[in-house]
Parts: structure tokens; sequence; C-alpha cells
């Protein structure tokens, strides 16, 4: 897969998405609104993969759960697999499901060593059923915990090294989390090993109403703010291009905007390419 | 130190419960995820139930939505039909009390999703029918179609549910008058878009015995028996709203692959 730039689909875009003819294009979506035993969520994304690439990314599997993903979950997911064979399938480093209960949301924990093993089971128990390694991305944290072990970027790069396992990393939420949880950037990017990165996330997020620019919350509800531009090309200047998405699930505007989002993003893949010619042949 | 399975638990509570706020927690964080979790939920149940939303507000929706959801988590990632419970929640919501139909006209929203996501079928051509022998037609026997989805109410519910039902135009109390009755619905997806079909008694009579697996001859006299309005020409719109799914005939003779019952490139979505 070259790396070029993709849109989340919705729904509503699906005749533009459908009939786009820019070069590179590839759509993704979450995987759990799809698993339905028929209908027409499922006959636009079977029109779609007909044209273009396409990449799942979970949000129900909960690897940073205490518990196994659950095998109705990896079964549905798959058959999702085997029927659109994506050019990635990604999760988050996060929870979502306790006691048997959902909750729909991307839920922080303390990374420990134990969470660690855990996590990197929960990992290999995915790829084993799925027959594929998967990307693990990143989530916007909201929480300052006691008892981290470890950075989130040595725990992603020990998830590598243990799972074989890549990695998604998600521009803006690497903003918002060092926003608010107080560190560097630029710092957590750079120590991110390269040779991981799979996939690149870029969306817009808010200031909290109440508490302002102290807490910014991940919507992607609005357009890529500028900082989270600036940290993207100097991302993709030191590891070299890769696939890029742009998400956008809230306020979602025209399938023409996205498109001016993502012909920066393409711009910025070009530039990168035409400037470490090495760094594009290798990707 | 915080083990991995009590941090967990711990915050799962938190989630569930507004009171319950673990030590060391920051509130303002907290409240991102208590926030995005309740708001995940009732988005769904809005999209689920747009017919409620509707009829009750946005406001008084996401008030009653807000209670549901503490007591009903989803118990799986895949949100598509979420809220099967919600119709029995709003028969027993006091606030609800007053609006007698809503519990019933959030029931045929349910019904909708059902019928929106179920698996992709052929419907049966009645062209096909045309072509049997009376004796035979009245032996064959019509299952209901996958997406197909019946119900019978005491009350107008299939007319108050297609007045509200997004993106009707909201109705106003000048532009209509509801004849207070009973009235059946049948909800079914022959051709991508899910279609409504407002169903008399005895045609709720009939597609309920054809779902039971009666010979057509049976359910048409199910249909009688069930009812007074009986009125042959109303089939029609039945076959015409693809309830029936594609079937072969029954002690075929025919050799032809081609059978008339199961029409070509009619592949619903």
């Amino acid at each position: 897969m070259p790396p070029t730039v993709g849109l989340g689909f919705k729904p509503q875009h699906f005749e533009d998405a459908a009939n786009c003819t820019a070069a590179g294009q590839w759509y993704e979506v979450h995987p759990e609104n799809y698993m339905v035993p028929g209908g027409p969520r499922l006959a636009m994304l079977t029109a779609l993969r007909d044209r273009f690439p396409v990449s799942l990314h979970g949000v129900g599997l909960s690897l940073a759960g205490d518990a196994s993903p659950s095998p109705d979950h990896l079964a549905r997911l798959k058959a999702l697999v085997d029927r659109f064979d994506p050019f990635v399938v990604s999760e988050h480093l996060a929870w979502s499901v306790a006691d048997g209960a959902y909750f729909p949301d991307l839920l922080p924990f303390p990374r420990t060593r134990q969470a660690l093993t855990r996590i990197a089971d929960n990992i290999d128990q995915t790829q084993t059923a799925l027959g594929r390694t998967i990307l693990i991305e990143n989530p916007s944290l909201y929480l300052r915990l006691d008892g981290h072990d470890f950075p989130e970027t040595d725990f992603l790069a020990e998830l590598v090294r243990m799972t074989g396992c890549g990695l998604l990393v998600d521009v803006n939420n690497v903003y918002v989390s060092a926003r608010n949880m107080g560190f560097d950037a630029q710092a957590w990017l750079d120590a991110i090993p390269a040779g991981a990165v799979g996939e690149i996330h870029l969306a817009g997020h808010v200031a909290d109403a109440r508490m302002g620019e102290r807490l910014l919350i991940d919507t992607h509800g609005a357009e890529i703010a500028e900082p989270v531009w600036r940290l993207y090309e100097q991302f993709v200047r030191r590891i070299g291009p890769r696939p890029t998405l742009i998400e956008r699930d809230e306020h979602v505007p025209t399938f023409k905007r996205l498109m001016q989002e993502r012909m920066r993003a393409a711009d910025v893949l070009g530039r990168v390419a035409s400037s470490q010619p090495q760094a594009a042949l290798h990707a | 130190m915080h083990e991995f399975a009590d941090f967990q638990r711990d915050l799962a509570q938190a989630l569930r419960d507004p009171d319950h706020s673990p030590a060391g927690l920051n509130l303002a964080g907290l409240s991102v995820y208590r926030n995005t979790v309740a708001k995940g939920l009732i988005d769904v149940l809005r999209a689920n139930f747009p017919t409620v939303e509707r009829i009750v507000g946005e406001e008084w929706f996401a008030a009653c939505a807000s209670v549901f959801i503490r007591a009903n988590a989803p118990k799986s990632p895949v949100l598509a039909t979420y809220g099967d419970a919600f119709p029995g929640f709003l028969r027993s919501f006091e606030p609800a009390a007053e609006i007698s139909y809503l519990a019933d006209v959030a029931q045929v929203d349910a019904l909708w999703s059902e019928a929106h996501f179920a698996a992709d079928g052929l419907s049966l051509d009645p062209i096909g029918l045309q072509a049997l022998a009376l004796d035979r037609l009245l032996e064959f026997s019509l299952p209901l179609h996958t997406s197909a989805r019946i119900a019978w109410f005491p009350s107008p519910i299939a007319t108050l549910w297609r007045l509200n039902r997004p993106p009707a135009a909201t109705p106003t109390a000048g532009d209509f008058q509801i004849d207070w009755r009973p009235e059946g619905i049948a909800l079914s997806r022959p051709h991508g878009a899910v279609v409504a079909t407002t169903l008399s008694a005895w045609q709720f009579a009939f597609l309920e015995a054809c779902r039971e697996g009666l010979t057509f001859g049976d359910a048409m006299s199910a249909g009688m028996d069930g009812a007074d309005d009986f009125n042959p020409d109303s089939l029609g719109a039945l076959f015409a709203a693809g309830l029936f799914a594609a079937v072969e005939p029954p002690c075929s003779t025919s050799t032809d692959e081609h059978s008339p019952f199961i029409p070509s490139g009619r592949q619903t979505q």
C-alpha cells in the first residue's frame, strides 16, 4: 500500500466517496458499524471496496482490558476481514468493556508491567485469530493516573517488540494528551520507533467548555489544528511518508471540505517524499 | 498503586454512578469520559428512535435516554440495534405515561432498525404466483422475507409513526385527523430502503399465519376468520412491499432453472 491519504467514510458522503477520482484515495471505517447481517451499510462498504483500499479501525476489542477479547467479537471481526480484505486492521491502546458492559469510549489504565503482559497477550490472541498483525493506536488521555511503570512511548515500543504489532500514531491524540497530561508532544513523537509506524491519524479537537485550553477534547469535530499539522510534517520528515487518515465524526462538513484537508496532508507527504527519496522508496 | 483489574472496576463504577468518584482521579478529566460515554449512547438511541425524539422533543428525549442508559448498558460494541429494551422501558417510565402511544411508536422504530439490518434476500415475484393454478396456490406456503417485521397495536400506531418518522415534515394539529382505531404495521426492505405498510386486521392475521408457515389457503382463512374487513385486492399491497421471500413452488415438476418465483437480479440490500 503506497503511503497516501484516506478519509474516514461517512455514509452521508457515499455518492461523492464512491465517485472520488483522487489518486491514492482510500477509506477507513469502524468495523463495529458493519457487524450486521445485511442491509445498506454493508452494501455501501461493498461498493466502496470494489474501487478503493479499505482499512478497519476497531473500537470494541478492549485490548487494554483485564480480560481476553470476546471470542464472539473476534469472530465478527474476522468475518469482516475475510470479506473486505482491508490493507490495515487497527485497534486502540485502551479498554471499553468491563463486567460484560460496553462503554463507547477509549478508557485509560496505569501502564504497569502487569498491564503490559495482559495487553500483549490480548494483542497476540487478536493477531492469532485474525491471522495477521494489527496496528495499535495511542488514545487521547484526560486523566493523570498514578502507578505508571512506563512512559506511553516505551509501553507501545514494548508491545511492538513482544507481539510484532505495528503502531497507528494519532498526531492529534498526541497533541491533546500532551496538553492534558503535561508532556512534550514533539519528544513523544521523537521517541516512537519509525519502523513500527504503519498509519497516521489526523483529526480536530476543541477546548473544554468549562476548563478552556487547560483541557482539550478529542472530538473529531473540528478542522485539524495548526500545531497538529506542524507535528505531523515533522514526524513524517523523520519517519518517512505513511498512509494518513483524515478523521471527522462530529460536525461533519461536505465531502469537498474534507478533500481539502486531505489535499493538505497529501502535499505534506509529497514534499517529504521528494525531499527524502530514500524514505519514499522504502515506504 | 492500582492493580490492573481493580482500577478498571473502579473506573467502570465511576462511569456508571455519578456519585462514585475514585480517590485520586481528577473530576474534570473523569467528566470527559462520563460525558463521552453518555453522549455516545444517547446519540445511538437518538439514531435508533428518531420518531420518539420527534414526538417528545430533543430535551425530553435526552433526559429520558440518560435514565435508560444507566440501567441498560450495551452488552456489545455493536450498537446497530442498541435500545431493544427501550420500548419496554418507556412503558413503565412514569413521565411518559401521558403519551399512551409512545412505547408502541418506539417499538416500530426498533422494528425498523431490525428490518434495516436484516440479512439480504430475494423477494417473491408475484408474477410467478399468477402462473399457478388456484388449487396449487392454496397449498403453497409463503414464508416472510428475512427483513419482514410485523406488529399489531390497539391504537393507530402505524398512522402516528408514519406522520412523525423523520424525514417526514413535522405534522401540525390542523394537518390531519386520526381515526382512533387498532392498526398493524409491516416493515420490509425489498430494495435497499425500508418500506412501511399499514395493515388492516385481516392483512396482519394473514401475514402472521404466513410467518407461522401456514399454506396460502389456510393463511387466507386465518385472515378472514380474524377480521371482518377481508379484502383480497389488498393482498397486492403486501406483495408490492416485498414482504415474502422468494421460494421454490412445492411439488414442482418443472425442471426449468429459471423459476418464476425467484426473480433474477432483484437482490435486496
